[in-house]
């Protein structure tokens, strides 16, 4: 039983879909991953969408699955997990809509994932980010290996995934994963802004702008 | 005519596999003895299950490895440029591919050939004296052991250009905060610092480590969607192995793993 719910709110040109748990962490689940995945798919299907905005809240943006579901998992139960994720993440990042990621708190495993599939990443200084499968005897299924990679640089991306630790706010801004951090009692502010920013944005112009660097994307590109 | 054998020296302990460039008075500057002393430690490390982390250091606080001994290398008759290329950019992807993590622990200087070899590791740790750069410019050559293709990988593509095109030497401090090095430790107690780091990677799952390592770095040189797909299959196969199992369980039961105790 899932204790992680999604809730959603509307505005001009906006859409906040907001994670969050009676007790405990977010996590991302089957069975929350299947709502998630019908909020997300009704939303980037709006007319007037312009930002999309993913947050967390009760400490964490969101975590990887629980571990008790995943200990569940056999290689072809595992693939479709894999899938599952992907099938979300992939739509976010095509999508004509920009999408804002809020991170306040873990930010860990498949939630790292999620965040690695949208276009702007704001944390706070409290955040804590990085990637336990090293010591889970895991590794991530829902992109991140090749997401961190393409973002940060592959040999930087690997020491995140070789150590295992996790990384503050801080480090996570200096390596180019946030795009913008803030103190962590103006977060509820600073996002509020962002999306208000990012919806009032011509569209067509950030719309633009992602397509061209997806089209960069290609091997010899890869810096960092 | 000076013994050559033992300019590169390789030891296991504790399934931490060092090897180590020995030729402190001259900055541990590679000879071509030496480059086939390290294609066989990195054969020898590659065949050894029991080694879980490759650890590559230079003998003394003065250098990590000043580069290739040019003067040296030239005087081989038989040998062209082309061929010594080919052949130490062979050893150095054999370095880079091996399915453990391989860590440069750089003190003092890590200059032209010793920084690409730095860069053939999957991290570079550093002490907060460690001196690091490609000055090839600088004597109007190239770098030619990789520099040019995995310096942009590390610290993207326009850190990349200036350091190369300017030839320049960066300190710790600026090599950290430009993600060059993943960590900086004292000088004093680098070669412990170092040590302690390696341990920690070898108690942690073998499998992961060795399928994270293969997606990120085959993945990058993919298309994402090809990517993607690798590492769907690498996730996957992580629950045909019995690391998954030991380590969630260790988790839920608030205990340490215990990987790889076959």
């Amino acid at each position: 039983m899932s204790h992680t719910t999604v809730t959603t709110e509307k505005g001009t040109g906006w859409t906040i879909v907001r994670l969050s748990s009676r007790r405990g962490l977010n996590k991302l689940g089957t069975e929350l991953l299947e709502v998630l995945r019908q909020e997300v798919l009704g939303a980037l299907a709006r007319a007037d969408m312009r930002c999309l905005a993913l947050v967390g809240e009760g400490g964490s943006f969101a975590v990887g699955a629980d571990l008790r579901e995943i200990l569940k998992l056999c290689p072809d139960t595992a693939r479709e997990f894999s899938d599952l994720g992907n099938s979300i993440f992939r739509a976010l990042e095509r999508s004509e809509v920009f999408v804002v990621a809020g991170i306040d708190g873990f930010c860990l495993g498949g939630g790292l994932d999620l965040a690695l599939a949208v276009d702007w990443r704001l944390g706070t200084v409290r955040s804590v980010f990085g990637h336990p499968g090293a010591d889970l005897g895991l590794i991530t299924g829902f992109g991140g290996t090749q997401r961190l990679s393409r973002l940060i640089g592959a040999k930087s991306a690997l020491s995140w995934f070789l150590t295992a630790d996790r990384m503050s706010g801080q480090e996570a801004y200096r390596c180019g994963f946030l795009q913008e951090l803030c103190p962590t009692e103006d977060f509820q502010s600073r996002f509020s802004e962002t999306v208000e920013r990012f919806a009032s944005e011509p569209l067509s112009r950030l719309v633009e702008c992602k397509r061209l660097i997806g089209m960069a994307e290609h091997p010899g590109m890869r810096g960092g | 005519m000076t013994d050559r054998n033992g300019e590169v020296r390789y030891e296991v302990r504790d399934r931490i596999g060092v090897i180590t460039l020995s030729r402190p008075e001259k900055r541990n500057a590679l000879t071509l003895s030496m480059f086939g002393q390290l294609s066989a430690a990195v054969s020898e490390a590659g065949g050894d299950r029991d080694v879980r982390v490759l650890v590559v250091m230079g003998d003394g606080k003065d250098a990590f490895c000043a580069g290739d001994d040019l003067t040296e290398l030239l005087s081989h008759d038989a040998l062209t440029v082309r061929d010594f290329l080919i052949m130490a950019q062979g050893i150095l992807t054999r370095l880079e591919g091996l399915p453990i993590p391989v860590i440069a622990a750089v003190e003092g200087f890590a200059l032209g050939g010793g920084l690409e070899l730095a860069l053939a590791c999957d991290l570079i740790l550093s002490s907060d004296r460690a001196r690091l750069g490609l000055p090839e410019t600088n004597i109007g050559i190239i770098p030619g052991l990789g520099g040019c293709i995995r310096l942009p990988r590390r610290v993207g593509l326009g850190r990349a250009k200036e350091m190369i095109f300017s030839g320049r030497i960066v300190e710790a401090p600026e090599a950290f905060s430009m993600g060059l090095v993943d960590a900086v430790f004292p000088s004093d107690t680098f070669r412990e610092d170092c040590l302690e780091y390696a341990r920690k990677l070898s108690r942690k799952s073998a499998s992961s480590l060795a399928l994270a390592k293969s997606a990120v770095l085959k993945g990058v040189e993919a298309s994402l969607e090809a990517g993607l797909a690798l590492e769907r299959e690498s996730f996957a196969y992580c629950f045909a192995l019995p690391d998954a199992r030991e380590g969630i369980r260790a988790f839920l039961e608030k205990r340490d793993p215990k990987f790889g105790q076959d």
